[in-house]
């Protein structure tokens, strides 16, 4: 079994442009995934704003002027309302302004939305609510009336969960295609040499699967590192558990991948199958929007795929820092999907040896 | 050969194949320890199956195959496929010690054996070289040397000297003969006839699933052909209908693509003369000689379709 991991390792040692894809590209990912999607959800929409004063009074430019400090350079200044509507269906702005007077001649306020932008039109029109008020010469509703309080941990809550999200669907990724070179040895008859040697299916393909559960382990420690400025303070149990969490990701990782392999008759098989897999599961598991912003029925859903059990145990063990029965559920999942994986790729490639 | 030694390979009333229909129907086969057992037949004869069958990757459906005696072991069988089975970023060193590591050897003696088994084959020189930079010459060495690490009681070699110059010929024949001489047996697969005729103790030909006749080589040849030879006349193109009719007459056949005409007889020589002048004037070449292995298997074939 480690013969066979050793040259797989040898063989990946001796590609070194793979190599640093394959641990350098991951963390790029997450960075970038990180830096896109967690502004957003942080609360930090950076809607940009087309305002047009049809009222030109004192006050109304006192209302430009209170956006203009607020929304700074995204605060555009138009002409009419033709032009703030085009800007606002182009997408130039996420949303617009139009102060106008009503029939009393009193300044009225309305904000300018499109399909696709409600949360830039909410965002804003909740903004607008006490200067429109004040427009009209109305108190301005209080705001402590519902109050907020923030509970959990402190801290970028979507880099800690891009951390997870992308270190498992790299791994998935690369699993796959390292899966692949099963199919080579198995076309050229080095499988059924290696088999003949060891006296058996299983060694071969285990020595497979802890190769690719090593590369697994790499990916998700490059992702991590680089996300370690973004994550909470972690205990060493906490460290030591996502750890244990990211060796049973890889394992269940090279567990679907060799049994998808072993599905396939060759290469030109399975790359699209593996493709569309490891681009579904991270789509339903979570990899590439968050679970959290997802409908319920998907959520759901999700729970099929070993990537929402790996996201939800790494949010609970690294941004809740709570070992819970959760915990150990994913853990199983993890470890069983991996190792059923395996039983099915030895089943299928003693299977296919008899055909 | 001695008799009280076990065979290596036993296939006895073995049916076998692959979901369908049997490729091997009532198929018997014994490799002798000590001794190279090479397996001829045209394309689709069922020798890559038997192959196979003897590996043990594909069960018989009906019928028994034992290689060896008592419980199989780890590396009792070395196979060494058609196709060069290494990994491409190791060099053969590196391979044939993952395959020693594999067959179980204790790991004092990895070493020496990966050594003799690149020294049995001539693969030493280019022992540390990525198999991806090496010649088919070269991968084909270092692929034989792979399925001699285990020091294996059947060896199965899979056209081993495909894509290889006489020189490495040489050197993969003396490596099957001293496997064997260790006490190994060998079945080796080839159509290449003159590695066969030098290499193999008895050859067997196979057709259709079926074993037509096997022994030692030139027995086989004499019991075929007897003292005949065989002329043969090639023709740069199908013979125009005189020099046809004149061939026919003097009793040669032509090829499926009348690019070539042939006579079996003891005399040979005689109607290698009568047929000369046609062949001159079709600008053809006349050639008389003994028939070899290759003609075997055609003769037998064609007599058993």
């Amino acid at each position: 079994m480690m013969a066979v991991a050793g040259a797989w390792a040898r063989g990946f040692w001796r590609d070194r442009s793979g190599m640093a894809l394959t641990l350098v590209l991951p963390p790029l990912v997450y960075l970038l995934f990180a830096a896109v999607f967690g502004a957003g959800a942080r609360g930090d929409i950076d809607a940009s704003v087309a305002l047009h004063d049809a009222a030109r009074t004192p006050a109304t430019a006192a209302v430009g002027q209170a956006l203009s400090r607020d929304l700074g350079p995204r605060l555009r200044r138009l002409d009419d309302v033709q032009a703030v509507e085009r800007a606002v269906i182009d997408g130039r702005a996420d949303a617009g302004v139009l102060i106008a007077r009503d029939e009393a001649g009193a300044p009225q306020v309305t904000v300018v939305s499109a399909a696709g932008r409600d949360v830039a039109a909410a965002a804003l029109q909740a903004r607008l609510v006490p200067i429109a008020a004040m427009l009209a010469g109305r108190p301005a509703p209080p705001s402590r009336d519902v109050p907020v309080r923030q509970v959990g941990p402190q801290g970028d809550v979507q880099g800690a969960y891009y951390a997870g999200a992308v270190s498992v669907m790299f791994v998935f990724f690369a699993a796959m295609h390292g899966a692949m070179g099963g199919l080579d040895e198995r076309r050229s008859g080095l499988q059924a040499r290696l088999v003949l040697a060891r006296g058996g299916t299983t060694p071969i393909l285990a020595g497979r699967a802890v190769w690719l559960t090593t590369v697994g382990l790499m990916q998700s420690a490059a992702v991590f590192l680089a996300a370690w400025p973004r994550l909470p303070d972690l205990a060493f149990w906490q460290s030591a558990a996502a750890l244990l969490t990211a060796a049973l990701v890889a394992l269940c990782a090279a567990g679907v991948a060799l049994a998808l392999t072993a599905a396939c008759q060759s290469r030109e098989q399975a790359q699209p199958l593996t493709t569309f897999v490891a681009l579904l599961l991270a789509a339903l598991g979570g990899s590439m929007a968050p679970r959290f912003l997802m409908p319920e029925a998907f959520r759901t859903l999700g729970w099929i795929t070993p990537h929402a059990w790996a996201v939800e145990t790494y949010q609970a063990l690294i941004w809740r820092g709570d070992f819970s029965a959760g915990v150990l559920a994913g853990w199983a999942a993890l470890g069983g999907v991996g190792l059923a994986g395996l039983a099915l790729a030895v089943m299928m490639e003693q299977r296919r040896a008899a055909r | 050969m001695d008799a009280s030694v076990a065979p290596a390979l036993v296939l006895k009333d073995v049916e076998a194949g692959y979901g369908g229909g049997p490729v091997l129907r009532d198929f018997n086969l014994t490799v002798a320890a000590g001794e190279v057992y090479a397996l001829l037949g045209p394309n689709g004869a069922g020798k890559s199956t038997a192959a196979r069958v003897a590996c043990g990757l594909i069960p018989v459906r009906r019928g028994r195959a034992t290689a060896g005696e008592g419980a199989p072991r780890r590396g009792r069988i070395g196979l060494a496929p058609q196709d060069c089975a290494l990994f491409p970023a190791l060099t053969p060193r590196e391979n044939v010690a993952a395959v020693a590591a594999l067959c179980g050897l204790p790991r004092s003696n990895r070493p020496a054996a990966v050594e003799r088994a690149l020294a049995l084959t001539g693969c030493a020189p280019r022992a540390d070289e990525p198999v991806h930079s090496l010649s088919g010459g070269w991968r084909r060495r270092a692929n034989l040397s792979a399925a001699l690490v285990g020091r294996p009681r059947l060896l199965i070699a899979d056209e081993p000297t495909e894509g290889v110059d006489a020189a490495a010929r040489v050197v993969l024949s003396s490596a099957l003969r001293e496997t064997v001489q260790a006490g190994a047996g060998c079945l080796l697969i080839s159509h290449d006839e003159a590695f066969v005729s030098e290499t193999a103790d008895r050859i067997g030909v196979l057709a259709q699933g079926r074993l037509l006749a096997e022994g030692p080589p030139k027995a086989l040849l004499r019991q075929a052909f007897g003292l005949a030879r065989l002329l043969v006349v090639k023709l740069p193109r199908p013979a125009s209908r005189l020099a046809a009719s004149r061939f026919a007459q003097s009793g040669l056949a032509p090829s499926k693509d009348g690019l070539e005409w042939r006579l079996l007889c003891e005399d040979a020589l005689g109607a290698a003369q009568r047929v000369s002048p046609e062949a001159d004037a079709e600008g053809g070449e006349v050639a008389v000689r003994r028939p070899g292995l290759d003609d075997l298997v055609a003769h037998l074939s064609d007599a058993s379709s």
